[in-house]
Formats: structure tokens, sequence, C-alpha cells
């Protein structure tokens, strides 16, 4: 009975592996720029790189042919090269489009990468998690960007098998007032916010440590007080 | 010296009220370190942006209307500035003419991961002035008991924790002189009061509200502790500060640019000066009203010249926050005089707890981007700006409530505040006619 049982389970698991093998990557992973990229005031420099030339740069990606990719192809992976690094964290957009829908605020996200300390290029992997799908993608670059840049490589992975030697991003979704009525929705989300903050709070341990050393300073002399005011009661 | 301190040290301690005191202060302490590095608002980076500029260049002062507040907050962060390895590439503005922070460079900038040590940093000077002005509150009563009490509101009110730590503004550095100008007047000091009161004016744009009540008490005091010298210097003194804030040499032809170059803003231009000018009925303005009542009183009445000082503020900033709405944060201004009065009579706390709950209510409907929503954790987490704020819950849910939709709230959350601070002005008048009555008896 148990072995039935899990013949019957793997038989599903090994289609959707094979599934997954066989879905064609959407990607570009070259030296040239695919000329079927559609970029908005962005331009390239004589070094080759492209640098943003007005407030609204953003550059639209190669229509998505294959249906399959729209739920199953639900990560983005960008490998992008600066010159020079950015100095700070920095904003930038990702639109989609439906077979339907176009861009649009109810159908982004942002998120923030943070410079590389060696090298100078980033490469980051965005899981997303909404199940429309995604009949095209656009990137927003940030309008105060002044590094030049080159986007290497452009992919729509299966979110089940994020490549592990690029960063992992939070992406920034836009609840709308329906979701944040409900609470199977909002309640996982503001868990998930504490468990975010917490973890960016370890990023600087010096000064988690010394803020946890004040507040137990600070609980350890109102406790001496509040003795020394009991004892004095009495 | 050193034995000296311990021993006054010891004999402080070994008294039962101060001790109380001193947990009071410890757990109003344990409440604001914990706030601190976790939220603000998107005016924090404009702010700092400036700071970061102003200590940088070594300017302490400027063509501003306030300088005590650049001042301190300059002093604190040239101090403190060692804990921020990272203050150029956070806090470093290439357009010093625009300061004022967008959304998403303020996303940029809650994003570095040393955004909790900078907000703990940058509010330091808010919790130094917030505890100092507990301090005065502590000892502005004979009775200590009376003290412990205001101590208790002071520390634990919601709109000055939600000003100073949560917004994470520096009104308390005003507030702190406010405070400190009525408690010296208090103590006879006149002098130091007109002092303090100058640099309270130029602290903040709104605190000129204070000037002619202080000079009108001054000038008109009944008491004789006062000399002409001493009130003639007093007046001198804050029409000299009031002249500063207001800018009254610009009018005479000097330069009025600031340090990068804007042209300073002048006081009497800005708007919400006109908005409460605008604010009448038949041709009657209602806070030109209010202050004339005030003025008068303050000039024909008995009552000492510290008293009229506290009743008269009181007075003029509560009317100035029935008749004007600019922004949540500005409240905290007039939360120390309820807190005083608190001092002198209990019963103002119920009124008191109505005011807090009539704004938090007023500005939950009300608020517009990131003033009074979960943005002000955006440093915590990004996460939180993804959430609607409550007038955009309120729209989407109140389709069935018939008339009570968000305009209807809105209004009536303000009614509910007015009505609370006009509870509030009848028992501060109340207190004051008996402390009055006992002075005259």
């Amino acid at each position: 009975m148990k072995k039935r049982l899990l013949k019957t389970s793997l038989i599903p698991l090994l289609l959707v592996i094979i599934m997954l093998g066989l879905t064609p990557d959407v990607s570009w992973a070259s030296e040239e720029t695919p000329s079927d990229w559609q970029f908005n005031q962005i331009e390239r420099n004589e070094s080759g790189y492209f640098i943003s030339t007005g407030t609204d740069p953003y550059i639209i990606f190669p229509e998505n042919d294959s249906t399959e990719n729209c739920t199953l192809n639900n990560a983005v992976q960008f490998t992008i090269k600066f010159k020079p690094m950015p100095p700070r964290p920095f904003l930038m957009e990702l639109f989609w489009r439906s077979e339907h829908q176009g861009f649009s605020e109810a159908r982004k996200i942002f998120f923030v990468l943070h410079p590389e300390k060696k090298g100078d290029t980033i490469n980051f992997v965005i899981p997303l998690k909404h199940q429309a799908g995604h009949k095209q993608i656009r990137l927003d670059l940030p309008r105060n960007l002044e590094s030049a840049f080159i986007i290497e490589n452009f992919k729509l992975i299966p979110i089940n098998d994020l490549p592990e030697d690029a960063l992992t991003i939070e992406p920034y979704y836009s609840y709308t007032e329906r979701d944040a009525c409900t609470p199977h929705i909002i309640i996982p989300h503001l868990i998930h916010t504490i468990k975010h903050g917490c973890s960016r709070m370890t990023k600087d341990p010096i000064f988690l440590l010394t803020w946890l050393l004040f507040i137990t300073l600070t609980l350890f002399a109102i406790r001496f007080v509040t003795r020394d005011i009991k004892k004095q009661k009495s | 010296m050193l034995q000296k301190i311990k021993d006054r040290s010891v004999a402080f301690y070994s008294n039962h009220q101060n001790k109380q005191f001193i947990r009071l202060i410890l757990i109003g302490l344990l409440i604001r370190i914990i706030l601190m590095p976790f939220f603000g608002h998107i005016d924090v980076l404009s702010e700092a942006r400036r700071v970061f500029y102003w200590s940088e260049n070594n300017i302490f002062f400027d063509n501003i209307s306030r300088n005590t507040t650049m001042f301190f907050e300059v002093s604190f962060f040239k101090i403190f500035n060692f804990l921020l390895p990272n203050n150029h590439t956070m806090l470093f503005h290439a357009d010093m003419a625009n300061t004022t922070a967008s959304v998403p460079s303020s996303f940029e900038f809650v994003s570095h991961y040393d955004i909790f040590r900078t907000l703990f940093v940058l509010k330091i000077p808010f919790l130094f002035f917030d505890l100092l002005t507990t301090v005065i509150l502590y000892n502005y009563f004979n009775d200590k008991n009376k003290g412990l009490r205001s101590c208790k509101m002071w520390l634990f009110n919601p709109v000055t924790l939600f000003a100073f730590y949560i917004f994470g503004r520096f009104e308390a550095i005003p507030i702190f002189f406010i405070t400190a100008a009525i408690f010296a007047l208090k103590k006879d000091k006149v002098i130091l009061a007109a002092i303090l009161l100058g640099m309270c004016l130029n602290g903040r744009e709104m605190m000129i509200l204070y000037f002619p009540i202080f000079l009108v008490a001054v000038l008109f005091s009944s008491e004789n502790n006062f000399d002409l010298k001493r009130r003639v210097a007093a007046a001198l003194i804050i029409v000299a500060f009031t002249a500063i804030t207001l800018q009254i040499f610009s009018v005479l032809g000097i330069n009025s640019a600031d340090a990068v170059g804007n042209e300073g803003v002048v006081l009497l231009k800005e708007s919400r000066i006109s908005h409460l000018f605008a604010f009448s009925l038949h041709r009657i303005m209602f806070l030109p009203l209010v202050y004339t009542l005030i003025i008068i009183w303050t000039w024909t009445s008995n009552v000492e010249a510290y008293k009229k000082l506290l009743l008269g503020g009181a007075l003029a900033m509560m009317s100035f926050f029935a008749f004007s709405s600019h922004t949540a944060h500005f409240t905290s201004w007039m939360v120390v005089f309820p807190v005083i009065f608190y001092g002198y009579d209990r019963t103002i706390l119920k009124p008191f707890i109505a005011f807090c709950l009539a704004w938090i209510g007023y500005w939950a409907f009300l608020t517009d981007l990131g003033v009074f929503t979960l943005w002000l954790a955006a440093p915590f987490s990004l996460h939180f700006t993804s959430i609607p704020n409550i007038p955009a819950i309120c729209n989407h849910i109140s389709a069935n409530w018939g008339i009570f939709d968000l305009g209807m709230m809105i209004s009536l959350f303000k009614t509910f505040f007015v009505a609370s601070l006009i509870y509030l002005a009848a028992i501060m008048i109340k207190v004051i006619a008996r402390s009055d009555e006992k002075t005259t008896s």
C-alpha cells in the first residue's frame, strides 16, 4: 500500500521535472544587446555602456511567446555590469503585462539593489509571487542613476530552481484595499514583514548588540530602582 | 568637586519621590530607545541632508527662521558623527538647493543596512531635549507629587512619542525652550526667560505666537519683583530674537540668502500664516479674535507673569490647532500645556485622553502619503509601504456606510478634536482663575 502511494506521488513529480527540463528558458546572455529590446531615455556611451538620459529610463524586453513560461517561469534573473558600481543602494521597478492587460501600477514590484563591494557586476534573481503570469517585462531604472551599465543577462527562470550563484532580491508588492481587508492575505504579509525587518537588523550586528545592551541595562536599572522604592515603602 | 557631586547624587537618590522620578525617566527612556531605530518620515532624510551639509561646512547659523534647532542638530551631529561610518554615502546630496527628499530616494535611504544606527543617532538631540523637558516639569512644582504627575503625562503621551520618535522631527527642541522659559519666569528670572523664549521662537516658525503674550505679560506685570530695568531689558531681548526669526533685517535690504544660495523663507509670507488669517466668517477672523482676547486678558489680569505666559501660550497654540491642520506631528507643540496643568489639576487627565484619541482618529482618516501610516515603519521593512492607508481602506469599505464615508469621518474626528481642545481650555482657565482667587484673597 505504501509502495503504491509512493509510486503514485512520484509520477506527477517526475512529470513536472520533465516538463521543467523541456521548457525553454527565455534568455539573453551575450555581449551584444538583442535588437528587439526597446529602450526609453537610455543611450549607449562611447564605451558601449548604457546611460540614462531622462527622468523615466526603462527597457522593455521582448514578448514571451511560450504560454507555459508565463506561469512556470516566475522568477527573473538579471546580470548587470556597472561602470562604476553605484555608491549607494538604488531602487528599480519591474512591470509586467499579461495577454490582455498592459503595463500598469497594479502590475508592478519594486526592489532595491545594494552595491557589490567586490567587482562591478550584480547577478541577481527576483522571485515573483503573483500567479497571473507575464507576457512581457519592463525594467525601470532609477532616474538618478549616475553609473553606466550593461545588462549582460536577462532570463525568465522557474521559481523552484533558483540559481545558487545569484543573489535573491526581495520584491516589494503593492497590496490593494481589498487585499488589505482579506485576513489570509494580509496576516501572512505582516508576518513576513516582521521577519524581513528582523533579518535586516542583523545586517548591522554592532548596532544591534549595542542597542540590545542599552535596553538590558535600562531594564536592570528600572528593576534596581523599583526594588529600592519597595524597600523604602516597607 | 567629585565628592560634592557624589554627595548630592546620594542625597537626591535617598528621597522617595526622586527615586520614583528616576524610575519614570528610565521607563520613558526604555520606550524611546526601543522606538528610535525603526521609524521615520521622508522629511527625516530631507533634514538629515541639510544637517550633514551644515556639519561638513561648519555652518551653525544661517538665514533661516529656526537657527536654534539647526544649531543643536548640527552640534549633536558633530559629536555623534563618528558612529556613522557611511554618513557620506547616506546623507550627501549634490543639489543642496532642493533638499526635499522624494519617495524613491527615501526608500533608497532606508534600505541602507546602517539605517537603524543612523536614525538612532539623528534622534539623539530629540531624546536629550525631551528628557530635559521632563526634568524641568519635575522641578516646576514645589510639591513633587504634582511634578511626578506631569512627568507621567509627558513621558507616556502618544502625541510627542509620535512626533519625536516615529515621525522623527525636531519638535522636542523648541518645546523644551518654551517649558524652560515658563519655569524661569516662575522663578522670577525674567532676563533668562526672555533668552529662553527667544531661542524657542527661533526653533520653530509657529512659536512666534508666544512673542506678543510674553511681551505684554512682562511689560504689564503686576509683580513688584520685576523692576522696570529688567522689564525693559527682557522686552528688548525678545524683540531682538523676534526680529531674527521674522528676518526683519531682509526688509532693510540685507542679503537674506541662506548658505546654499536659496532665498530665505520669510515667515510672514508662509502659507500657514496666510491660512490662519483666511479662516473667517462674516469678516470676523477666528484666530485674531481668540488672540485678541488672550492679549487683553494678559494685559489686564493681575495673575503672575508666568501664569499669563502659561495660559496665554496654551490658548494661543490650542486655537492654532483648532483653526488649522497641517500635519500630525505639529500637535506636539501644545502638549506641554495640558501636561503642566495636569500637575495643578488631575481632572484634566480624561479630557486629555479624549484629545489623544480624537487626534489619532482625525489623522488616521485624514492622512496623506506617509504622514500617519505604516510608511513610517519603512526603515524596519519596506514591505510596510505596500499596505494601503486607512483613508484608502475606508473608501473601499464605506460603500454601505451611508453618510459615514471618509469625508464624514474626517469632519467628525476634527469636531471631536476641537471639542476636546475647548474642554481642555476651559479647565486651564478654571485652574488659573482659582489660583488668582487664592492670591487675591
